[in-house]
C-alpha cells in the first residue's frame, strides 16, 4: 500500500479509534457533543500509545513494529467492546444547547470547510521533507535517533544528531510510532499524526464555543482560531500544536467538570494536562498558570459545583505527574540539561540571575514585540486584545465567573514567556542580530509561544462573549444549565 | 450605574469592531491560503514515493542522495567537505548550506559530519575503519549544472591513496577511505 495512506490508517485512524473507545470508557459520549468527543478521542489515542512505543523501544523492539497498529486496533475493538458493557455507568455529559436548524448546518457547514482548508494546507507543506529547521532537528531528529538506537543505546545520536535533546518525548514518541508502522524512517508522513492533533484542537475547540456561544456566533469564531499561527505551525512536525490542544482540552475539562461535576471531565483533565506536559517544556509552566487560574478560579467563584474528593479521583493526577516524572527519567538516564535553567549552559548565571539583571535591559524591547504582536490581524492575534476589552466591559463578571480562568491562565503563560525572552541565554553577537541574541529569539519563538495560549484566549473570548452579548448566547438545556451538586461523587 | 452602562457600551463597541476586523481579516487570510492542488499534481501530494517526493525537493541533488543512499551501509559517517559552517556562512552559501542540512536529515541514520579537513578525521582512531567523503563541486552547484551525465574526467582534484572514488557525478564525488 501506499505509504501516505499507509501512515494515515495505521498512525493516524488507530490512534484515533483507539481513543475513541477510550474515551468512552472514561464516561464521554459521542451523542453528547461529537466535535468534543472526537476531538478528545485522538489526544487520548496518543496518549495511550506513547508509553507503548517507549516501552517497545526501551525493550529492543521485541516485535516488528508492524504489528504494533493491529495490537492498537484489536486493543481498540476490546475498549470499544468494554464501553458499551459499562453504558449503565456513564452519564450523557455532553452539553446539548438548543439551537434553530439552519444555525446548526451553518456551524457544521463551517466547520466542515475549515477542516478541510487545514487537510489541504497539510498536504500542501507534506510536499516538503522534514529537513529544516526545529521540525527536522529537535522533533524529527529525536524521533529517527529513539527508532534507530539499538539497545536503547542513544547517548552519541542525541548529543551529535538531535538540537535540544532535552525536550519531552510525546512528539518524537508520535512519529517513533508511524516509523514503526512503516517498517522504516519516514520524511514526509511523519509529519500526519502531528498534523492531526491541528484537526482534534478544531474539533475541541468548536465543541467549547458551541457551550457557550449560539451556533451562529460560534461558526465566525472558528475562522478566527484557523487562521491564526495555526497555518503555519501545521506544516511542521513541531510539538506546539499538540501543546495548544492539550491545554485547551485540560481547561475545557476542568470548565466543565466546575459546571456540572460529571468524573468524566476530570479525567479528561487529566488527560489534557499530560498531553501538554508531554508536549513540550514550556508545558509544564503553562500547566502551572493554568492551575494557578483554575484554583483563583475556585477562591473567586463559589458557584461552582465540586472539588474533587481524594483517593481514585486525585489518582488520576498520576498521569500527568507520570508524564513529568517520564521526561525527568530519560533526561537523567542521558544526562541532558535544559539550555534555559543549566547555568553551565549559560554563561555560568542561573535563570533568576539573568533575569535580575537583563530586566532593565531587555524589558522594553520585550513589551514592544508583545505590543506589535497583538495587534496584528494577518495571524488572528487581535483574539488577545478582543479577549482584554471583552474583560473590561464586565470586569467584575468576567474575572469572578468562568471565564476568569482562561483569561488568567493566559495572562500567565503570557508573563511567564515574557520573562523567559528576557533571561534567553542567546547572546547578542554584534553584526549578527538577525542570526543570534533577544530579537532573533523573539522572531522564531514569539509567536509560536503565543499560540499556546491563543486557543486559551480564544476560549475566555467565547466565554466573555456569553457574558456580555444575551443574544449570543447558547441556550442552555437542563443538563447543562449549571453546577448539579448531587454529582460530587468522584469515582 | 450609568457611567458603568456607558464604559460597557464602550468597550462592547470596541469588541464587536476589533472582532469583526479579526474575522473578516482571517477568512481572507483563510481563502488566500487554499492551495486546492494548484501548486502541484494531485499524484504528488497523495500518492508519490519518497523517491518521487525527494526528487521534487532536491532537484538536480537528488542524485547525490541516491548516490549515497545505494552505497552507504547504515550507521556509516559521511564527510562532507563543505564551504563555510552555517553560523558564518553568506549569501551565496545558502544554497549549499539549505543541501547539507537537508541531507543530514534525509540520509539519517546515515551520520553526515561537516568537516573543513577529512584527512584530520579519518587519522582518529576513533572514526572507524571505513569513512566515507562526500566531495561538492560547488563551481558546479553554483552554475546549476546538472546532475548527470557523468563528465568523462574528474572534475575536482583527486585525493591521493588510500581514499579511492565510489561515485562520481556531474556535481558530486563519492570516496571511500579504508584504513590498511
Amino acid at each position: 500500500m501506499n505509504l501516505y495512506l499507509a501512515t494515515l490508517l495505521q498512525a493516524v485512524l488507530v490512534p484515533w479509534l483507539l481513543g475513541a473507545a477510550a474515551v468512552r470508557c472514561l464516561g464521554l459520549r459521542a451523542d453528547g457533543g461529537w466535535t468534543t468527543f472526537w476531538g478528545w478521542s485522538y489526544l487520548v489515542g496518543q496518549l495511550l500509545l506513547a508509553p507503548v512505543t517507549l516501552l517497545w523501544l526501551w525493550l529492543d523492539q521485541p516485535v516488528p513494529g508492524q504489528v504494533l497498529p493491529w495490537l492498537a486496533a484489536a486493543a481498540a475493538a476490546a475498549l470499544w467492546w468494554l464501553g458499551r458493557r459499562r453504558a449503565g455507568d456513564a452519564t450523557d455529559v455532553g452539553p446539548k444547547p438548543a439551537a434553530a436548524r439552519w444555525e446548526r448546518w451553518l456551524l457544521a457547514l463551517v466547520l466542515a470547510l475549515l477542516s478541510a482548508q487545514l487537510i489541504d494546507l497539510a498536504l500542501t507543506a507534506n510536499l516538503e521533507p522534514e529537513a529544516l529547521g526545529d521540525g527536522a532537528n529537535i522533533w524529527a531528529s529525536k524521533a529517527k535517533a529513539l527508532y534507530v538506537a539499538e539497545r536503547f543505546d542513544l547517548a552519541f545520536a542525541l548529543g551529535s544528531f538531535v538540537s535540544h535533546a532535552d525536550y519531552p518525548l510525546f512528539n518524537p514518541l508520535v512519529q517513533v510510532w508511524a516509523f514503526a508502522g512503516a517498517g522504516q524512517v519516514l520524511q514526509f508522513e511523519n509529519r500526519l499524526p502531528i498534523q492531526a492533533f491541528g484537526l482534534a484542537l478544531l474539533l475541541l475547540a468548536a465543541g467549547a464555543a458551541r457551550r457557550h456561544l449560539r451556533p451562529a456566533v460560534a461558526a465566525p469564531l472558528l475562522v478566527l482560531l484557523c487562521a491564526s499561527d495555526l497555518q503555519w505551525l501545521l506544516g511542521s512536525v513541531i510539538a506546539d500544536v499538540m501543546l495548544a490542544a492539550g491545554l485547551l482540552g485540560a481547561a475545557d475539562a476542568w470548565l466543565r467538570f466546575r459546571a456540572a461535576g460529571h468524573p468524566a471531565w476530570w479525567r479528561l483533565m487529566a488527560c489534557g494536562l499530560a498531553v501538554a506536559l508531554g508536549a513540550k517544556n514550556e508545558g509544564a509552566m503553562l500547566v502551572l498558570a493554568l492551575l494557578l487560574a483554575a484554583g483563583i478560579g475556585v477562591l473567586l467563584d463559589r458557584r461552582g459545583a465540586v472539588l474533587p474528593r481524594p483517593r481514585r479521583a486525585l489518582g488520576w493526577l498520576l498521569l500527568p505527574a507520570a508524564a513529568i516524572a517520564v521526561h525527568r527519567w530519560f533526561n537523567t538516564r542521558f544526562g541532558l540539561h535544559n539550555d534555559l535553567f543549566d547555568p553551565a549552559m549559560a554563561g555560568g548565571r542561573t535563570f533568576l540571575q539573568r533575569l535580575w539583571e537583563l530586566l532593565p535591559v531587555r524589558s522594553p524591547q520585550v513589551a514592544a514585540w508583545y505590543g506589535r504582536m497583538f495587534v496584528d490581524a494577518d495571524r488572528a492575534r487581535l483574539v488577545f486584545p478582543a479577549l482584554l476589552l471583552a474583560a473590561l466591559a464586565r470586569p467584575g463578571r468576567v474575572l469572578r465567573g468562568p471565564a476568569g480562568v482562561p483569561l488568567l491562565a493566559v495572562a500567565g503563560g503570557l508573563s511567564g514567556y515574557a520573562l523567559v525572552f528576557v533571561a534567553t541565554p542567546f547572546l547578542e553577537v554584534p553584526g549578527r542580530e538577525h542570526a543570534t541574541g533577544l530579537s532573533w529569539h523573539l522572531s522564531t519563538a514569539g509567536a509560536r509561544t503565543a499560540f499556546h495560549v491563543l486557543p486559551l484566549a480564544w476560549l475566555g473570548l467565547a466565554m466573555a462573549l456569553a457574558e456580555l452579548w444575551p443574544w449570543a448566547r447558547a441556550v442552555r438545556t437542563a443538563d447543562d444549565r449549571g453546577p448539579q451538586r448531587n454529582m460530587t461523587a468522584i469515582p | 450605574m450609568a457611567a458603568a452602562r456607558i464604559t460597557r457600551r464602550l468597550f462592547g463597541a470596541a469588541l464587536a469592531a476589533v472582532l469583526g476586523w479579526q474575522v473578516a481579516a482571517g477568512a481572507v487570510a483563510l481563502v488566500h491560503a487554499v492551495d486546492l492542488g494548484r501548486s502541484t499534481t494531485l499524484h504528488l501530494r497523495l500518492t508519490a514515493t519518497t523517491a518521487e517526493r525527494v526528487a521534487r525537493v532536491l532537484g538536480e541533488d537528488a542524485a547525490i542522495h541516491r548516490a549515497v543512499r545505494e552505497t552507504l551501509p547504515e550507521r556509516a559517517l559521511l564527510l562532507v567537505q563543505a564551504p563555510t559552517a552555517l553560523a558564518s556562512a553568506s549569501l551565496q552559501d545558502l544554497p549549499q548550506v539549505r543541501l547539507l542540512h537537508q541531507l543530514k536529515n534525509l540520509l539519517y541514520p546515515i551520520l553526515v559530519a561537516n568537516v573543513p579537513d577529512p584527512q584530520r578525521v579519518v587519522d582518529d582512531p576513533r572514526a572507524g575503519d571505513e569513512v566515507w567523503l562526500l566531495r561538492l563541486d560547488h563551481a558546479a552547484i553554483a552554475a546549476g549544472a546538472p546532475a548527470e551525465p557523468v563528465p568523462a574526467e574528474p572534475t575536482l582534484d583527486p585525493l591521493p591513496p588510500p581514499w579511492q572514488p565510489v561515485v562520481r557525478g556531474r556535481r558530486f564525488e563519492l570516496w571511500r577511505h579504508r584504513r590498511s
